[in-house]
């Protein structure tokens, strides 16, 4: 990895290089794995094919995924051989991540705040509790993509240890663990860093490793308090219409509109869909 | 064989007008029987198709083998006899023969081999659960290597499950999987073929693992969901305010 450009004044470091290759290497892989994967989920959607031919077959689309499934298993590794190298040096961004009692406590000031119950915005730390959760939640996904997918990879191996059956169950969580990374992804996921006005078309922390100063008071008011900087740049930033007012996407009314109709219709959608399938 | 339709002018001896009655009635009956026979599902020996096609590709006491190997593939008939499909003509699967003469008419399009053990006799037993299996999906999408209807249950030497000498009997399931994937293993035989996550009954396990899923689905549709609808209302909100705010700056300027 190249070194990171030096911060402009209104920005701040968030991630090291590490950081934004393991992002890089989980999307590269991840998208692959579900481009490659999905036709196999939904083979009578009138996309698989295309998908399919598009990868020259069936054959050559499978060794696709598995190369991909190699690639994301490799980033795991790293990703949990840095996490070892930052706790042998002293353990100081792992507590970063770890949960706490007050991210329950922030999801509860979230909840009452979008409700309109209270004025008051929960007060993130560097970490929000739905960025804590979607990190750990990308570590049961690792978990049990990679462990089932290993069981389907090698049936042969793997019946020398387990019954039929449990080849059969690995592919139900397979398929279904699938829809629910997917559904993650899109839904939870590229709505933070893509659909919201405030970061539309894309927030760029995660390829930069710089945040916006701007972007931090906002989303993580308790790090940008403990951040060192001069009290005038600090005000410049809190005043809602500095050189770090709005984008035009937040002030875009139609877009907004636009965004808020799609949201509710796929939220009733996956309702519909998957609640009846739950009571039946 | 019925003598009826004779030509006007011939004159009939009561004996014989009633032989004739009689004989009519008794053609009658065994067309009756025979025709309800058919209707069951249990075609004789004799259908056709299956005694005609092997005057030439019986590999045992065949002609053709000898005389034309490369045409005309050879076929144990010991094995087929004793099948289960050992009654049916040979026409029912190898729908690509239209005509039996020679050389044959065979159509353009040679039909896929697990399509056709589905598409006529065995939609409603195993169609479902074989098309969201692994193997059946791979064969939809268009993969040549994975295993279809044939390759586990055998062709000419299908037999029932129950029975010890068939490849998907209890004792030869390993054996038969071991073939693809890694030679015979025990374990390969222990759990259920053709099931699908709704059959509680039998896949319990498989059905717990589904719901599981499925309420996780659940969940993450409603964090998600409303996370994205709350904060997209408060941006509509703070926009609505802005562009309010700057219309009264312009009005105040103006």
């Amino acid at each position: 990895m190249q070194p990171l450009e030096t911060p402009q004044p209104q920005h701040a470091r968030r991630w090291q290089a590490p950081q934004v290759a393991h992002h890089l290497l989980l999307m590269v892989s991840v998208v692959t794995l579900m481009t490659t994967g999905f036709p196999i989920k939904y083979p009578d959607a009138f996309w698989a094919g295309y998908v399919v031919r598009s990868f020259g077959g069936f054959d050559h689309m499978l060794a696709v995924h598995k190369a991909a499934a190699a690639t994301m298993v490799v980033m795991g590794i790293l990703h949990l051989a840095y996490l070892g190298t930052a706790w042998l040096r002293g353990p100081r961004r792992m507590p970063d991540m770890m949960p706490r009692l007050q991210d329950v406590l922030d999801a509860c000031q979230h909840i009452r705040y979008s409700l309109g119950l209270t004025r008051i915005p929960p007060r993130y730390g560097r970490y929000s509790y739905l960025e804590k959760f979607e990190y750990l939640a990308v570590f049961w996904g690792m978990v049990v993509m990679g462990g089932s997918g290993f069981l389907l990879w090698f049936p042969g191996t793997a019946a020398q240890v387990f019954p039929r059956w449990a080849l059969d169950i690995a592919r139900i969580i397979h398929s279904n663990e699938a829809f629910v990374a997917l559904l993650s992804l899109v839904f939870g996921h590229f709505f933070a860093v893509h659909f919201d006005p405030k970061v539309f078309p894309a927030s760029k922390v995660a390829f930069t490793g710089h945040i916006s100063l701007k972007h931090m008071a906002e989303e993580h008011p308790l790090e940008f308090e403990r951040l060192e900087l001069p009290r005038e740049v600090k005000q410049a930033v809190l005043a809602e219409r500095g050189a770090y007012g709005p984008s035009r996407w937040e002030l875009n009314l139609p877009f907004i509109l636009l965004e808020l109709a799609v949201y509710v219709t796929i939220f009733l959608a996956l309702l519909v869909v998957f609640v009846p399938q739950f009571l039946a | 064989m019925i003598r009826g339709n004779t030509g006007p002018g011939q004159t009939w001896s009561g004996v014989a007008r009633i032989v004739q009655i009689v004989l009519m009635l008794t053609i009658g009956l065994l067309l009756v029987i025979s025709g309800s026979a058919a209707a069951d599902g249990a075609p004789g020996a004799s259908a056709p198709g299956a005694p005609q096609c092997l005057t030439c590709h019986d590999r045992l006491t065949g002609l053709g083998a000898d005389q034309n190997p490369g045409s005309t593939p050879g076929l144990e008939l010991a094995g087929f006899a004793g099948s289960v499909h050992g009654n049916l003509p040979c026409t029912s699967c190898h729908r690509d023969i239209l005509a039996n003469a020679r050389p044959h008419r065979i159509a353009a399009t040679r039909p896929d081999p697990g399509e056709i053990c589905l598409a006529g006799c065995h939609q409603d037993t195993v169609a479902g659960s074989y098309a969201r299996s692994f193997h059946g999906t791979a064969r939809r999408l268009g993969s040549t290597r994975t295993a279809a209807c044939q390759d586990c249950h055998g062709a000419h030497d299908v037999l029932p499950v129950g029975d010890p000498l068939s490849r998907v009997s209890q004792a030869n399931l390993p054996a038969t999987c071991g073939r693809c994937h890694q030679g015979p293993q025990v374990n390969f035989a222990r759990g259920e073929e053709h099931t699908v996550v709704e059959d509680r009954g039998d896949a319990f396990v498989l059905y717990a693992v589904w719901q599981f899923f499925v309420a996780l689905i659940i969940f993450d549709t409603v964090k998600d969901g409303p996370i994205a609808i709350s904060t997209l209302v408060r941006r509509l909100g703070s926009a609505w305010r802005h562009r309010r705010r700057d219309r009264r700056d312009e009005e105040r300027e103006g």
